[in-house]
């Protein structure tokens, strides 16, 4: 039996003064030490909020949660130093070079200063950067800053490792070393992810387990083949279009004066 | 049928500055303008009817060409600044990037810019112009005279705007829409500001005022305020206010002055509209980004002073953001500046206590300019702190630290401008009143690191960062009277009472903040 590296019991977040806007309700689940767990759900649903939550970046409203062993509002010291986080929208110091940045967040990290150096280095190098190490991030892309910051996510070199939307702002190319990236963190140094994305081929050839939230509460959870098969579908695509209610037939054109079919 | 593309345009800029309005903005023209309507016809010619004999003396002098010169200057110059400093500020790229995409001409958008912004200042211009037709009206001022008064005042106010607009497209165009260009903006907009402030100051002072009621002898600003149409004008509202009457009262010069200022403005119009194809362009100027200079000894001894390590680095870091944001630089050396003019335009005290007082109200600013960018860049930048062990004090120290770094050395220049006015120094005791504005300035950093935490601000907007400035401004004000209340200012116990309240209140501030701080979500 795997150790468990998350468990979440009626994890809850609420907004607002009487807690009316519900972000998270109730959320019950385990990730496994290992593992690659995928968290979908359509915008809005409540997966950021999941992330940040397993970040002690926000506090929970009710419910309890550990990670690595370490209770949730209890150990968050613990826990943010075990943790890596690629954000959905992450703050970044534009005036920072990328290896400036790198240094930056393994300080925050407290990596050693031997240690940061080459890690930098070789993040960078990895992540083909490594020419423009010295150019201010303010010039760089969408994409270079998204590998950037998931340099930035690997440089204290965690155990455990949160991806939200790791790949939707880059190129193939990026996107392809991204997934295999991950794919050898998971494989070959053990580390356990937890990736939140929308680009489903992604989840579905990197996950073991992927769990389906939407409007804030878990309505499925299981492997591929699991969810195929509880839902009757033959695409992920299809079985999380079940779960998650589908698409409303709506006239798509309705929307146009009625003129012939070509004007 | 085709819209009129400026004419769309211009609803979108009026509605977008008057959305704080809500659902009144459509009446706003109305509410504003029944008031003064009522004020101009009734309440301040009745005020104006008491003093009917000064007014008379007053427009016989020749002061009164000098004083509406200086008023119609000052309107020309604050409305032409004005749409540059905002517009450079705002930096909104993304808007132009809608606005180019749509099938409309470059003229429209600039047109649209300032048909649009037009209301919401000339509901200003009307009323400083009603007052002045108003204060006239006891003297037997015609009604043509009267709304030609007002003309000059709306001509004056259209000319600058559309020149303020064009100007700003422009500049824009010309810094690019790089990040960089961005950060040059922002910093040009405070830079614009100073030679406006400056000028104030010196019709304050009465410099501008003497200079130009030195008529004898002509001399360089009385020459370059004539070339200004603000001139124009103002020599048609006195003559106006010394030949009052109708149509018939009326000299050949002053319609023709009048009418001077209808061609400058549709001459200023035509240009404009042949300039606004090289504006509003998303053309960055270059496609090079900048690199990160090789640390230097500047960074290694700030490390040093940091303590090194860990911490060390974090200051660093937060130290090359905030000192490679020309902005901020901008903000520091506007405060500088400001000492600068309040020195040369005010100085003179006989004391050192004296010198110094103008630079209690100042460190305020300066503090909060220099602190005040701590949440700026929004939660997500506060996350990475968050997310890190113990995040949230390395935040709060290493700004600390970085911002007591930049404050102490512009403390000692200011202090330094601020007692150069000071006649017989006493150098052992200047310097000992150095040191006390530099550890003033210290709790100030930290009371404004507190407030800025407490209620933070997350967005760049000069006018957001302004609340937790002006709380830190009034508090200094408070001390300063509580001094002056307690007959001790100029005293030791004055300036001790005052470091007191300052760092038992930024103590009391930073605990709170850095409660707010963990709480922020």
């Amino acid at each position: 039996m795997p150790k468990t590296m998350i468990s979440t019991k009626q994890l809850s977040k609420s907004y607002g003064k009487s807690g009316q806007v519900v972000a998270l309700d109730k959320l019950t689940l385990d990730v496994y030490e290992g593992e690659t767990f995928g968290l979908l759900g359509p915008n809005g649903a409540g997966k950021t909020t999941t992330v940040r939550l397993l970040n002690c970046i926000v506090k929970p409203t009710g419910g309890s949660a550990t990670v690595g062993g370490y209770d949730l509002t209890r150990d968050s010291i613990e826990i943010k130093r075990m943790t890596g986080l690629l954000a959905e929208s992450p703050g970044l110091y534009e005036k920072l070079s990328a290896q400036e940045f790198l240094e930056f967040m393994g300080a925050l990290y407290d990596v050693p200063t031997d240690t940061l150096s080459s890690r930098t280095d070789k993040l960078l190098r990895l992540f083909g950067l490594h020419s423009r190490r010295n150019h201010l991030l303010e010039g760089y892309s969408r994409g270079m800053k998204q590998k950037v910051l998931i340099a930035a996510a690997l440089i204290h070199d965690p155990p455990l490792l949160f991806f939200d939307e790791p790949t939707s702002t880059l190129d193939p190319n990026a996107a392809l070393m991204v997934k295999d990236l991950m794919k050898d963190l998971a494989e070959n140094a053990g580390k356990t992810i937890v990736v939140c994305s929308h680009i489903l081929p992604v989840v579905e050839e990197l996950c073991d387990r992927i769990g389906v939230i939407n409007r804030g509460a878990l309505v499925a959870v299981g492997t591929m083949n699991e969810l195929l098969e509880k839902t009757g579908k033959d695409t992920l695509e299809k079985a999380y279009l079940d779960i998650t209610g589908g698409v409303q037939q709506k006239e798509l054109l309705s929307w146009r004066e009625l003129r012939s079919a070509k004007t | 049928m085709r819209r009129r593309k400026w004419l769309v345009l211009a609803k979108n800029a009026y509605l977008i500055r008057t959305s704080s309005f809500g659902g009144l903005r459509y009446a706003l023209p109305f509410l504003i303008g029944v008031p003064v309507v009522v004020a101009m016809f009734i309440i301040v010619p009745w005020i104006a009817d008491f003093f009917l004999d000064e007014l008379e003396l007053f427009f016989l002098s020749s002061a009164a060409v000098a004083f509406i010169q200086i008023i119609l200057f000052t309107m020309f110059i604050l409305f032409l600044t004005f749409p540059i400093s905002f517009s450079l500020n705002s930096g909104q790229e993304e808007h132009y990037e809608v606005l180019l995409s749509a099938p409309l001409k470059p003229k429209d958008v600039i047109l649209g810019k300032f048909v649009g912004d037009m209301p919401f200042y000339s509901v200003g211009v009307i009323a400083a112009s009603s007052f002045l037709v108003a204060l006239l009206l006891p003297l037997g001022l015609g009604v043509i005279q009267a709304i030609m008064i007002m003309g000059i005042f709306l001509l004056t106010f259209f000319s600058a705007l559309w020149i303020g607009v064009v100007l700003a497209a422009m500049i824009r165009s010309k810094i690019g829409s790089s990040a960089r260009g961005k950060d040059v903006g922002k910093a040009l907009s405070m830079a614009v500001a100073l030679p406006m402030v400056g000028l104030m100051y010196a019709i304050m002072s009465g410099m501008v005022y003497s200079a130009l009621l030195d008529s004898g002898s002509k001399g360089p600003l009385a020459f370059a305020l004539d070339l200004l149409p603000s001139s124009w004008g103002a020599d048609v509202v006195v003559s106006f206010a010394l030949n009052p009457g109708g149509v018939s009262d009326m000299s050949l010069e002053e319609p023709l002055r009048f009418a001077a200022m209808i061609v400058f403005f549709v001459g200023a119009l035509w240009v404009g509209t042949k300039l606004a194809d090289r504006a509003y362009s998303l053309e960055s100027q270059s496609l090079s980004s900048n690199l990160a200079r090789p640390e230097g000894q500047f960074y290694r001894t700030v490390r040093a002073v940091s303590g090194g390590g860990s911490f060390g680095s974090l200051v660093v870091s937060v130290f090359k953001d905030y000192g490679r944001r020309l902005e901020n630089v901008s903000k520091v050396v506007y405060i500088i500046g400001l000492v600068m003019l309040v020195t040369f335009f005010f100085g003179g005290a006989e004391d050192i206590e004296g010198g110094l007082i103008m630079l209690l109200f100042l460190l305020p600013f300066l503090s909060g300019f220099i602190v005040g960018e701590v949440t700026v860049r929004g939660k997500e930048n506060l996350f990475i702190y968050r997310k890190a062990p113990r995040g949230e004090m390395r935040l709060v120290k290493a700004r600390i630290v970085q911002s007591i770094i930049v404050m102490v050395p512009l403390t000692v220049i200011a202090s330094a401008i601020s007692l150069t006015s000071v006649s017989g120094l006493d150098m052992g005791y200047a310097l000992l009143m150095v040191l006390y504005m530099v550890a003033l300035s210290s709790s100030l950093i930290i009371f404004s690191l507190g407030l800025f935490l407490m209620f933070p601000v997350f967005s760049e907007k000069p006018a957001d960062m302004m609340g937790n400035v002006m709380i830190l401004s009034f508090f200094m004000m408070g001390c300063f009277f509580a001094t002056l209340f307690l007959s001790l200012f100029g005293e030791a116990a004055g300036w001790l009472l005052i470091l007191t309240l300052t760092s038992a209140s930024g103590i009391v501030a930073l605990l709170l903040g850095v409660r707010n701080l963990k709480a922020i979500e």
